[in-house]
């Protein structure tokens, strides 16, 4: 239960950090601040994601999918976690390689990020739901 | 696109890109000849506007009568801005016809880095640029008593105070200066083939702040290609 806490402290840092690069990052056009800020928090999720939720997820995964109409929300945090997830780490490795984010490809990559960003939201939403429904 | 800029607006936006025509133009007779507007920019103009106006342009079938309305379009304008600063007043020009200076700019733009290579721009327009300008930018962009960085951020704030664009910012590091704009009026252009073929190199904001940085500093500088996204641009300039 205190781990739960504490990587709920530590989520609501990376997406309060990933808003904040959005916002002085992205809409400012300072590509600095938002190529430092993606790497960072899609690195510190995935250690979180990996040493926690994963493990997490095997532990409870039986009891969520023997009744997952009634554990919606857990299966709708895990899968939107993982679309988001997936989608965040194809544009970091993507714009590795194209790092002069040529027009072509960012008005194609554009709505990817808009749509990755709405969903780690979404699914840290349900998380944060998730976490108090349970212990409150 | 009409009326989202106000009348002041649109005036000031023409103003200025007319200072950017001017500049191209008077190199363009310099270096490639006096019917360098005729047998080079034309064409690639009426490419631009085909690009940039898609929805007129289909009303337009024939291509040569394109070429001919934009050549009287070119010689007519510049009496009408003219009379324009006169008055005070934009009159009847509309959007349509400040994408068709855009795409005049363009066509120079594409002549330029076609004919000349982008180094011409870079060396010889910006410098004409920052000499012209002084007859459509506020003075206080222009005076020298004022430090470079407070005008550029003065030059940030009067493009959006305009609303040319939603956010602008200028920023300073050890050897360039970046100037950044976003939810530009005019960035749906960005859509065309000719900015995702890397036809159009510069974004006018930068070019203007180009000349600025040229005027305050008294010598060429460099103005690196802009880096536009789908709403905006970053233009890095370095002086020389």
């Amino acid at each position: 239960m205190q781990n739960s806490w504490m990587f709920l402290g530590i989520e609501s840092l990376i997406v309060a950090v990933l808003l904040l690069g959005w916002y002085f990052g992205a809409r400012r056009l300072n590509f600095n601040i938002h190529h430092l800020v993606v790497y960072t928090v899609i690195l510190a999720h995935a250690l979180v994601v990996f040493f926690w939720m994963i493990p997490t997820a095997q532990e409870i995964s039986n009891w969520v999918f023997s009744n997952p109409i009634g554990n919606l929300r857990l299966v709708l945090h895990f899968g939107i976690g993982m679309v988001a997830d997936i989608l965040s780490i194809a544009l970091a490795v993507l714009f590795i390689f194209r790092r002069d984010m040529p027009l072509s490809i960012l008005r194609r990559a554009r709505p990817v990020m808009i749509t990755t960003l709405t969903l780690w939201v979404i699914a840290y939403g349900l998380g944060v739901v998730n976490l108090l429904l349970r212990y409150l | 696109m009409q009326g989202q800029l106000g009348e002041e607006s649109e005036l000031n936006a023409v103003f200025l890109y007319m200072g950017i025509l001017d500049a191209y133009e008077a190199v363009g007779v310099e270096l490639i000849g006096p019917d360098v507007l005729e047998e080079h920019v034309l064409p690639r103009m009426t490419y631009y506007v085909r690009e940039f106006l898609p929805e007129i342009f289909s009303e337009r079938a024939d291509s040569e009568e394109l070429t001919t309305e934009l050549r009287r379009f070119l010689t007519e304008f510049r009496a009408r801005v003219e009379d324009a600063r006169e008055k005070g007043v934009a009159g009847a020009m509309t959007m349509e016809e400040i994408w068709e200076l855009r795409a005049a700019i363009f066509g120079f733009e594409s002549v330029f880095i076609n004919i000349l290579g982008d180094s011409a721009i870079k060396n010889y327009v910006l410098i004409r640029m920052a000499d012209i300008l002084s007859a459509y930018l506020p003075e206080s962009l222009l005076d020298p008593q004022i430090p470079l960085k407070t005008k550029l951020e003065s030059y940030a704030k009067y493009i959006q105070d305009n609303k040319f664009v939603g956010f602008a910012r200028v920023s300073f590091g050890d050897d360039e200066i970046s100037v950044a704009a976003n939810r530009c009026e005019f960035s749906r252009i960005h859509d065309s083939e000719a900015y995702r073929n890397l036809d159009v190199r510069f974004c006018p904001w930068g070019m203007i702040a180009s000349a600025i940085v040229a005027a305050h500093e008294g010598k060429e500088t460099n103005l690196e290609s802009s880096l536009f996204t789908t709403k905006g641009s970053v233009s890095k300039i370095k002086a020389k």
